[in-house]
C-alpha cells in the first residue's frame, strides 16, 4: 500500500514538474490569421498576391474626383482643417493632413512594389512567364506612383529597394526620377513584359497603359519627342478607341471599354465608395467638390450663341459634367438658386454647394440611386481621349503641326454624343496651344489632370480671386449673374507649384528638405 | 489545439494529484484549513485549543457570549489569559467556555475590534460586548496571494471596504472608487448606460502604452467596471513596486485587488439593497437661443461677403413660433435627450457558514435608461462563493459567477448622435406629426438616428473558480485554483431604411441617400476564453519574537479571443431584422482571432521581529508568448523594510504617537501591454482588390515587426510614514515615490517614405515622482447611537516626465500631443496666442499670420521663430510651442460622514486643482460650418460694432485659419465636485434585523471655470455619450 502511494506520488510529482517547467512550451504563439515572412515567397501565389497588394495602393476617389476642386475650375467644400479645402484657397501648410496622406499612400506602395521586386526571385517553383509578367507589374505601378510622387513634390525620395525602420533616405532631384521612370517602362516596353489585354484580370497592368504612361511622365516634363513617340505607340497599337457616349463614359456602363487604357478598379463586395459623396444633396449626396464658373467659361458652342440662354448650344460636355438650374436630376429637376425650394439650394447645409454648381460626372443614378453606399464605379486614370490630346500637345509644343495634330484634337471633340464642330486648319502654334489647353480642361474636368496641367504649364495664378459659381439669371436685375459666397483665393507662384513635404516625414527624416517657401 | 486542450487536462490533473496529497499524510496535527479563507491572520490562528490547561490554582470555568455593539455574536474571537498559553476561541455562536484560574483577568479581542481585559472575580459567566476598532492597523489587508494584517504590511498600499462602495449608488464600481484613495486617479468619460468609459491611473501615467493598472477579481484579471459593488468584500490598491512585484510583468501601472464576499459563520441573513433614481445630463455644453443662433449664422456668411442663410422673415417667425413646419428651428436637444433618465438597481444576497462550510450567494439587477433617448442596459449578475470543509485541512472552494449583460440602443451610437446634433443646420423639421423625418442632406437628421433602427449588445460572462487550500502542517499550507473564464457578446446593429424622408425646404417627399438609403444589418460574435491556474505554498511560523513568512508559486494565464462578423443591406423590411431576409449582393463577412499566453513563478519572504522591525522581498520570473524567442522571460524583485518606531522603548512612554511607522521599498516591474506579434514581421491577408468585379485576394507588410522587442521594466522606490495620534482615532498616511520606467515599447514614428506602419522598439524612458497624504479623523465611538462623525481627506500629485527619447524625438503621437525629451508624456502643443486681432495696430505687431487672409476679427498667432510665417511645427523649426499638458495635478478627495441616533449623512467632494483640456471640433467652429454654436460663443463672438470687446474670434463661414492648435482655445478643467451625497435613516422597528431608507445624489454640484463642457471629457471633438448626474433613492434592509 505504502509502495503504491510512494508511486503515486513520484509520478504525480514529475507530472507536476513537467507541466511548470517545459519553460518555452506554448509560449510561441503565431498569429493565425497572418503569414510569416519566414514561410513567404515560396509559392507562385505568394507574388500573385503580394503583386494585387500594390493595386490598393492606386489613386481612387480622391486624386480623380477631389483634386480638381484644388485647380481653377472647381472649388472643394470647407470642412475642418487640413483637408483639400485649405489647398484649394492657398491656404495650406506642411501639416496639411490632406496632402500628407497621398505622400504616405505612394510610398506604401512604393513599399510594396519594392518588397515584390526584391523576393521574387526566390521563388523556385511556378510558371516562371507568369512570374515575370507580375514583376513587370510591379514596376509598372512603381513608375506610376514615382509619376505622380514626383509632379507634385518635385524631387522625392527615390526608393527601389524594401528599406530598414532606421533609414533615412533624401531627395532625389526630379530629372532623374523622371529618367528612371522612363527607362523602367522602356524595358517593359521594349520587353513586351506586359500583355496587351486580359481575358479575365481587366484592370491589371498592360503594355498600352505603359506606355499611356511613358508619354505622361514625358509630357508633364516637356520631353514632348518622347510623349510624341509614346502617345503614337499608343494610337498604333490599334486596340484604343473612344468610347462613343461620353456621360456613360464615367458610368457602370464605360467600364473595361475600349477607351479606358488604366484604372483604379472597385466592385461591390470588394472595395466601394459612396457613389453620391461629392454629388448633389437632393440625391443624398454631400457636394465635397463642385465645378464653378471658370469651367463654365471653358465650354464652346456647337451653334451660336443665345444671348438669353447661354446653355443653349454649350458643349455637350458641360452638360454631361454639371448638375445647373433646371437639369432633370434623380427624379426631378435640379435647382440650387437661393430661394430654390430644394435641398440643392445653394449653402443651404453642409451638403450643399457653396456656389450652386453640382458634380454630375461620376454618377450613375439609376444604378446607385437605390443604395449609394456602395458605389464602385471604376476610376478612370488613363484613357485614351488622353493619349490623343497629349499626341497633339506635343506635336504643337515640337512645332510639328500637321494633319495628324488637327485630327487627334478633333476625334476628340467629334465624340458621337459630344459632336462639336472641328478645328479648323491653318491655325498657329500659339492658337493651337490655346486650343488644346481649353480641350484637355473640358474634356477631363474632374479625372484628376487638372492640377498637373496647371502646374506644368505655370497657370496655377488663374484661380486667384473671387469663387464663382452657378450663372444664372436674376430675375429681379434682369442680368446673368454668378453665384459667390465671396470666398477668395490665393495662388504663391513661388510655393505652390509644389506641394509641401509633409511635416510628419521632415521631423523624423533628417535627409530630407522641404521645397522652397513653406 | 491539442497543445490548448493538454494545459487546461493538465492543470485539472494537478488540481486532482494535489488533493490526493492529502490522502497520503492523514494525520499531521490538526489545523483548519478554512481559516485560511477566513480574515484572520495565521499568526494567531487559536490552534491553542487542543492544548491542555494548566492546573496553578483553583479553577473556574467561565462561560459566555461575545457579540459586537449591535448584538450579533461574533464567532472565532479569542479569549486569553496573559502571560499564559491558556485560551480559547468563541464559536459559530460566538459562545466560548475555558477553565481558568479564579483571580485571573481575561482579554477578548478580535481582529478589527478594540480588545477588552475582563477581571473575573466570581462570575462564571461573561457576556462580552466588543467595540469596533477605529485603528486600521488591526485591520487584514488583501495582498497578492495571500493577506496581511496592515501593521505588517510595508509597501504602499491603500484599501476601501466593500461597504464603502456599496452604500454608493452607482452601477459602475470604477466610478466608486473615484477619489477615494490617494494616488489613484479615475476619470470618467462618459459612455452609454453600461457602456461608461474610465480611465484609471495609478500614479501617474508610466508609460507610453496602455498605462492600465493590473485588476484582479479574486485573482484573475477582469475589468473593474463590470464587478457588482455590493458583492465586493474589500479592494486593495497595490501601489508601489514591493506590493505588487508579485505579480511581476503585469504591475507596473499598480494593482487593484477585488475579494469578492464569501459566506459568514452563522445563520443565514438576506439583505436586499435597491435605489431608484433619475438621471439628467450633466454639463452638456448650452446652446444659444435660436434667434441669437440664426443671426450669427448670417453674420458669419456677411463677413465673408455671402448673402445670410435666414430671412428677417424668418427669423421673426421662429422667434414668435409661428408655422413650426413651415420656418423650423430644430431643437435637437429635446429631441433626442431622455430627461430624468429612470435608473435601479436590487441585489438580493445571502450568506451563511456552519460546521461543513460557508457560503455567499447573491444576485443583482440593475437597470438604466440612457440620458440619449432609446438607451438602455439591464445587468443580471448572479454569485455563489462558497467554502466546503472536506476535511479539518482541506477545504475546497468554489466561486462562480454568470453575467447577462443587455444593452439596447437605436441603429446609431451615442457618439454619432451627439455628432449630428453638434454639426447639423436646425433650419429643419426633427419629425413630422406623421412620424416622418426630414432628411438633412442624406443623412445626420439627430432625432431620426436616435428613433429609427436597432442595436443590441448581448453578453453572457461566466466566471468559474475551482480552488482549494490545504494544511499540511502548522507551518505550510497549499492553495491553489483553476479558473475559466469567458466572456461572449453578440452584437446586432439594424439600421432602418427610410424611404419616406422629406425635403427639409418643401416637405415633399425625396429620393434617401446616405445612411437612410438601405436597412442594413451588421451582426458580430466575439469570444474571449481565459483559463488560468495557480498554485502556492504558504509557510508561516514564529519562533518567540521572530515571525517568518514565505510563499512559492506558479501561475499560467492563457487567453483566446474570436471574432467574426457578417452584414448584408436592403432588406425585405425594416421589421424583418434576420441576416437571412438581407439581400446577398452586399454581404461581407469577417474575422478575426488571436491568444497570449503568461507563464510565471513567484516567490515572497517576509520576516519581522518583534512587531518592530520587517522586511520583505518577492520575486516573480515571467515568460510571455508576446516577445521572440530569447526575450521572453524577465525577472522582477522587490525589496521593503518597515519600522515601527512607537513599539521602540524610547517612545512608547510617548503620548503623542499611538502610532509612528517608517517604511522604505524598491521594486522593479515588468510591462508588456503591446499588440500582439509585434515581434513577427507578417504578411497581411487582408489587402485584396478586385479585377473585372471579380474580388482577389492580396497581401502586404502593413507594420514592420521587431524581433529585439522586450520587457518595459519599471524600477520604483518608495518611502511611506504612518502616524497615529489619540488611540489611532487621526490617522495620518504620508508617501513619497519615484518610480521610473526603462525600455519603454513605442512606435516611435519611422519616416513615411518606409513605407510601413511604425514598429515597437524598446526605445524611452519616462519617470513619474509624487507623493501622497491620506489624513482620516474616526470621532470618539458613541456607542449609545450618539453624534459620531469621521472625516477623510486625500490629497497627491504626480509630475510626470519623458527622461529619455535615445536622442530622437520630438515625436508628435496625434495632432494636439508631443514626445519630447523632459517633458510630460501628455504635453500638448500649440501655436502661441496673445488674443484676437482688434485694431491695425495689432496686424503691425503681429504682421505674419498663418494664410493671407487673416484679418481683424482672426485669432493672432505668435511668430515665435521671427521667420515672418506661421508653421506648425515645433520651436525653433516652427512656431508651436509646448503649452502645457493634460495631466491632472493636484487630485484629492474629502470625505465627511456622521450618524445621530438613526440618522447618517454622508458627502464626498473630489477634485483636481490643476488641469487642462485642448478644445477641438465643432464648439469652436459654430457658425463657420453650419455647427452648435454654444451660449459662450454667442456672448463672446468678436464684432467691431456688435461686440468689440468679445474673446472669441469673429465668425466667418468657412473659416479654418482661427481653428488651429494653440493656446487661445485652452481650457482651463480643474474644478471640484460634489461626488455624493447621502441622507439615511434607519428605522426603528422589530420585524427585520436593520431597515434603511436613504436619498441620494451622484455629481450634483461642480465648481469649474469651463462652462463648454463636463471638466472630465476627453480630449477632442466633444462627440461622446455626455456626462449624466443622479439622484436617487434607495432601502438596504436585512433579515
Amino acid at each position: 500500500m505504502k509502495l503504491i502511494n510512494k508511486t503515486i506520488k513520484y509520478i504525480g510529482l514529475s507530472y507536476l514538474a513537467f507541466g511548470m517547467f517545459s519553460c518555452d512550451q506554448g509560449l510561441d504563439l503565431i498569429p493565425p490569421g497572418e503569414v510569416s515572412e519566414l514561410i513567404y515567397w515560396q509559392q507562385e501565389k505568394d507574388a500573385n498576391l503580394a503583386v494585387n497588394g500594390i493595386y490598393t495602393e492606386l489613386d481612387g476617389q480622391t486624386m480623380v474626383k477631389e483634386l480638381d476642386g484644388a485647380t481653377d475650375i472647381g472649388f472643394r467644400a470647407p470642412s475642418g482643417p487640413g483637408s483639400l479645402h485649405d489647398v484649394s484657397m492657398g491656404s495650406f501648410d506642411p501639416v496639411n493632413g490632406a496632402i500628407g496622406s497621398q505622400w504616405d499612400r505612394y510610398y506604401r506602395g512604393i513599399q510594396r512594389a519594392n518588397n515584390v521586386l526584391a523576393n521574387i526571385d526566390r521563388i523556385e517553383q511556378g510558371d516562371q512567364e507568369l512570374l515575370a509578367r507580375y514583376k513587370a507589374e510591379a514596376r509598372f505601378l512603381r513608375a506610376f506612383f514615382y509619376t505622380q510622387l514626383s509632379s507634385l513634390w518635385g524631387d522625392v525620395p527615390l526608393i527601389l529597394v524594401p528599406l530598414e525602420i532606421t533609414d533615412q533616405i533624401g531627395r532625389t532631384a526630379k530629372s532623374e526620377v523622371v529618367d528612371f521612370v522612363i527607362a523602367e517602362l522602356d524595358q517593359i516596353i521594349q520587353g513586351n513584359q506586359l500583355p496587351m489585354s486580359y481575358s479575365q484580370e481587366v484592370g491589371r497592368a498592360t503594355l498600352g497603359a505603359a506606355m499611356a504612361l511613358k508619354a505622361r511622365v514625358a509630357i508633364r516634363n516637356e520631353r514632348y519627342t518622347i510623349a510624341r513617340d509614346a502617345s503614337m505607340a499608343v494610337m498604333d497599337l490599334g486596340i484604343y478607341e473612344l468610347y462613343p457616349d461620353y456621360g456613360k463614359l464615367f458610368n457602370y456602363a464605360g467600364q473595361n471599354s475600349s477607351e479606358v487604357i488604366f484604372d483604379r478598379q472597385y466592385a461591390v463586395g470588394g472595395d466601394t465608395y459612396n457613389a453620391f459623396s461629392y454629388a448633389a444633396a437632393s440625391i443624398g449626396g454631400g457636394s465635397v467638390v463642385e465645378p464653378v464658373h471658370n469651367l463654365f467659361l471653358k465650354y464652346g458652342y456647337k451653334g451660336p450663341q443665345n444671348p438669353n440662354d447661354p446653355f443653349e448650344n454649350i458643349d455637350p460636355r458641360w452638360n454631361f459634367t454639371t448638375y445647373y438650374t433646371g437639369q432633370p436630376i434623380g427624379t426631378s429637376n435640379f435647382n440650387s438658386l437661393p430661394d430654390s425650394p430644394t435641398a440643392d439650394r445653394v449653402r443651404s447645409s453642409e451638403f450643399s454647394t457653396v456656389n450652386g454648381y453640382n458634380l454630375k460626372k461620376w454618377v450613375d443614378f439609376e444604378a446607385d440611386g437605390a443604395n449609394p453606399n456602395t458605389g464602385a464605379i471604376n476610376m478612370i486614370l488613363i484613357r485614351y481621349a488622353d493619349v490623343l490630346l497629349m499626341y497633339a500637345e506635343s506635336k504643337i509644343e515640337l512645332n510639328e503641326i500637321d494633319d495628324s495634330v488637327y485630327d487627334a484634337i478633333n476625334m476628340v471633340r467629334e465624340r458621337p454624343t459630344v459632336e462639336m464642330p472641328p478645328i479648323a486648319s491653318g491655325k498657329s502654334q500659339e492658337e493651337l496651344r490655346a486650343i488644346i489647353r481649353d480641350e484637355r480642361a473640358v474634356e477631363f474636368a474632374f479625372e484628376g489632370l487638372r492640377l498637373f496641367d496647371m502646374n506644368r504649364w505655370k497657370i496655377g495664378e488663374d484661380k486667384i480671386g473671387t469663387v464663382e459659381g452657378l450663372y444664372y439669371l436674376n430675375t429681379t436685375s434682369g442680368e446673368w449673374e454668378t453665384i459667390t459666397s465671396g470666398l477668395t483665393r490665393t495662388f504663391r507662384p513661388d510655393r505652390d507649384y509644389l506641394w509641401p513635404i509633409p511635416q510628419a516625414e521632415i521631423d523624423i527624416n533628417d535627409n530630407i528638405t522641404q521645397n522652397p517657401n513653406y | 489545439m491539442k497543445k490548448r486542450l493538454l494545459s487546461g487536462y493538465l492543470s485539472i490533473k494537478i488540481l486532482i494529484f494535489l488533493m490526493a496529497i492529502q490522502l497520503f499524510y492523514p494525520n499531521i496535527h490538526k489545523g483548519h484549513a478554512h481559516a485560511l479563507y477566513e480574515e484572520v491572520p495565521t499568526s494567531i490562528k487559536s490552534s491553542e485549543r487542543n492544548t491542555p490547561t494548566l492546573n496553578l490554582m483553583a479553577d473556574v470555568t467561565v462561560t459566555g457570549t461575545v457579540t459586537d455593539q449591535n448584538g450579533e455574536p461574533i464567532p472565532g474571537a479569542t479569549i486569553s489569559l496573559p502571560g499564559t498559553t491558556i485560551g480559547t476561541a468563541t464559536d459559530l455562536d460566538g459562545k466560548y467556555s475555558l477553565t481558568v484560574p479564579e483571580t485571573a483577568e481575561l482579554v477578548f479581542s478580535f481582529i478589527g475590534f478594540e480588545s477588552q481585559r475582563i477581571k473575573i472575580g466570581d462570575r462564571s459567566i461573561i457576556n462580552v460586548s466588543l467595540l469596533e476598532s477605529t485603528s486600521s492597523l488591526d485591520e487584514v489587508v488583501v495582498v497578492g496571494f495571500g493577506t496581511q494584517k496592515r501593521a505588517n504590511v510595508t509597501g504602499a498600499v491603500s484599501t476601501v471596504s466593500g461597504e464603502d462602495l456599496a452604500r454608493r449608488p452607482v452601477t459602475n464600481t470604477a466610478s466608486a472608487l473615484q477619489g477615494t484613495t490617494p494616488g489613484l486617479s479615475i476619470q470618467n468619460n462618459g459612455g452609454a448606460p453600461g457602456a461608461e468609459s474610465t480611465s484609471i491611473r495609478i500614479r501617474g501615467v508610466g508609460t507610453l502604452n496602455n498605462s492600465n493598472p493590473l485588476i484582479l477579481v479574486d485573482g484573475v484579471e477582469q475589468s473593474l467596471s463590470t464587478v457588482e459593488p455590493n458583492n465586493i468584500a474589500s479592494i486593495t490598491v497595490l501601489k508601489d513596486a514591493a506590493s505588487s512585484a508579485i505579480y511581476g510583468s503585469r504591475a507596473a501601472n499598480g494593482v487593484i485587488l477585488v475579494t469578492t464576499k464569501r459566506g459568514e459563520d452563522g445563520a443565514v441573513k438576506i439583505t436586499y439593497n435597491n435605489f431608484v433614481g433619475w438621471q439628467n445630463p450633466n454639463f452638456f455644453p448650452e446652446p444659444t437661443d435660436p434667434v441669437t443662433w440664426m443671426r450669427l449664422e448670417n453674420e458669419a456668411q456677411a463677413n465673408v461677403g455671402a448673402n445670410p442663410t435666414y430671412s428677417e422673415t424668418y427669423i421673426e417667425n421662429v422667434a414668435a413660433g409661428t408655422n413650426p413646419l413651415q420656418y423650423p428651428f430644430a431643437d435637437y436637444e429635446g429631441g433626442i435627450f431622455n430627461r430624468n433618465a429612470l435608473q435601479q438597481r436590487h441585489s438580493v444576497s445571502l450568506s451563511s457558514g456552519g460546521k461543513s462550510g460557508r457560503i455567499f450567494a447573491s444576485v443583482n439587477y440593475s437597470d438604466t435608461d440612457g440620458i440619449l433617448q432609446n438607451f438602455n442596459n439591464k445587468q443580471v449578475t448572479m454569485r455563489i462563493n462558497s467554502d466546503m470543509y472536506a476535511t479539518d485541512k482541506l477545504t475546497i472552494k468554489t466561486n462562480l459567477m454568470y453575467r447577462n449583460r443587455g444593452f439596447s440602443g437605436p441603429g446609431f451610437t451615442g457618439q454619432r448622435i451627439t455628432q449630428a446634433l453638434l454639426h447639423i443646420n436646425r433650419n429643419i423639421v426633427m419629425e413630422y406629426p406623421d412620424g416622418t423625418y426630414d432628411l438633412v442632406s442624406g443623412q445626420w437628421n439627430a432625432r431620426a438616428m436616435a428613433q429609427e433602427g436597432e442595436t443590441s449588445n448581448i453578453s453572457d460572462d461566466v466566471f468559474g473558480q475551482l480552488g482549494f487550500a490545504y494544511t499540511i502542517n502548522e507551518a505550510l499550507s497549499l492553495e491553489g485554483n483553476v479558473t475559466l473564464n469567458t466572456e461572449s457578446t453578440d452584437g446586432f446593429v439594424f439600421q432602418n431604411s427610410l424611404a419616406g424622408m422629406r425635403n427639409y425646404l418643401t416637405g415633399d417627399l425625396v429620393n434617401v441617400g446616405g445612411w437612410f438609403a438601405t436597412s442594413k444589418l451588421s451582426e458580430s460574435q466575439m469570444n474571449q476564453r481565459e483559463l488560468s491556474q495557480r498554485l502556492y505554498l504558504n509557510y508561516d511560523q514564529t519562533f518567540d519574537k521572530h515571525s517568518i513568512q514565505g510563499t512559492v508559486g506558479y501561475e499560467e494565464i492563457y487567453n483566446r479571443y474570436k471574432q467574426i462578423s457578417a452584414s448584408r443591406d436592403n432588406f425585405y423590411s425594416n421589421d424583418l431584422r434576420d441576416i437571412n431576409a438581407g439581400d446577398i449582393q452586399n454581404q461581407t463577412t469577417s474575422g478575426y482571432s488571436q491568444e497570449w499566453r503568461l507563464r510565471s513563478f513567484f516567490g515572497r519572504a517576509n520576516y519581522s521581529f518583534d512587531d518592530k522591525y520587517m522586511f520583505q522581498a518577492n520575486v516573480r520570473y515571467d515568460g510571455s508568448s508576446r516577445f521572440g524567442e530569447g526575450k521572453r522571460w524577465g525577472v522582477f524583485p522587490s525589496f521593503s523594510a518597515g519600522w515601527r518606531i512607537s513599539e521602540e522603548d524610547f517612545l512608547k512612554d510617548e503620548d503623542l504617537f499611538s502610532n509612528l511607522r517608517l517604511r522604505g521599498s524598491w521594486g522593479q516591474l515588468g510591462n508588456q501591454r503591446i499588440g500582439l506579434y509585434r515581434y513577427l514581421n507578417t504578411y497581411n491577408l487582408n489587402n485584396g482588390y478586385q479585377f473585372n468585379n471579380n474580388l482577389v485576394p492580396g497581401t502586404a507588410i502593413t507594420r514592420a515587426g521587431n524581433p529585439d522587442i522586450t520587457w518595459e521594466t519599471t524600477t520604483m522606490s518608495n518611502v511611506g510614514l504612518d502616524m497615529g495620534f489619540m488611540d489611532d482615532r487621526i490617522e495620518v498616511i504620508a508617501e513619497y515615490f519615484y518610480k521610473y520606467t526603462d525600455d519603454i515599447l513605442i512606435e516611435l514614428p519611422i519616416p513615411r517614405t518606409i513605407g510601413y506602419n511604425a514598429p515597437v522598439q524598446n526605445a524611452a524612458a519616462v519617470s513619474n515622482k509624487g507623493w501622497e497624504l491620506a489624513i482620516n479623523y474616526h470621532g470618539t465611538p458613541a456607542p449609545d447611537n450618539g453624534f459620531q462623525y469621521s472625516v477623510g481627506l486625500n490629497f497627491s500629485d504626480v509630475v510626470n516626465k519623458i527622461e529619455d527619447l535615445k536622442g530622437t524625438g520630438p515625436f508628435f503621437p496625434d495632432k494636439f500631443t508631443v514626445w519630447t525629451e523632459g517633458e510630460s508624456i501628455n504635453s500638448l502643443r500649440g501655436l502661441k496666442s496673445p488674443g484676437i486681432y482688434k485694431s491695425q495696430a495689432d496686424l503691425d505687431k503681429y504682421p505674419a499670420t498663418i494664410f493671407p487672409t487673416v484679418t481683424i476679427g482672426d485669432v493672432i498667432y505668435e511668430d515665435l521663430n521671427g521667420d515672418g510665417v506661421i508653421s506648425q511645427s515645433l520651436y525653433p523649426a516652427g512656431d508651436q510651442y509646448i503649452m502645457g499638458n493634460e495631466d491632472p495635478r493636484y487630485e484629492f478627495g474629502v470625505r465627511f460622514s456622521a450618524s445621530y441616533k438613526g440618522f447618517d449623512f454622508s458627502m464626498f467632494w473630489q477634485g483636481v486643482l490643476r488641469q487642462q483640456h485642448s478644445l477641438d471640433g465643432a464648439l469652436m467652429e459654430g457658425p463657420n460650418y453650419t455647427n452648435f454654436i454654444p451660449l459662450t460663443m454667442a456672448r463672446e463672438a468678436y464684432h467691431p460694432e456688435r461686440n468689440p470687446n468679445g474673446t472669441w474670434p469673429m465668425v466667418r463661414s468657412g473659416n479654418s485659419a482661427n481653428l488651429m492648435e494653440s493656446d487661445f482655445w485652452l481650457q482651463n478643467t480643474s474644478y471640484l465636485r460634489l461626488k455624493n451625497f447621502q441622507l439615511g435613516y434607519t428605522i426603528p422597528q422589530n420585524l427585520v434585523a436593520n431597515l434603511r431608507v436613504y436619498i441620494s445624489g451622484e455629481n450634483m454640484l461642480t465648481f469649474t471655470e469651463t462652462e463648454l463642457f463636463d471638466p472630465e471629457t476627453p480630449r477632442g471633438r466633444s462627440q461622446f455619450f455626455p456626462h449624466s448626474k443622479l439622484f436617487s433613492g434607495g432601502i438596504n434592509v436585512r433579515f
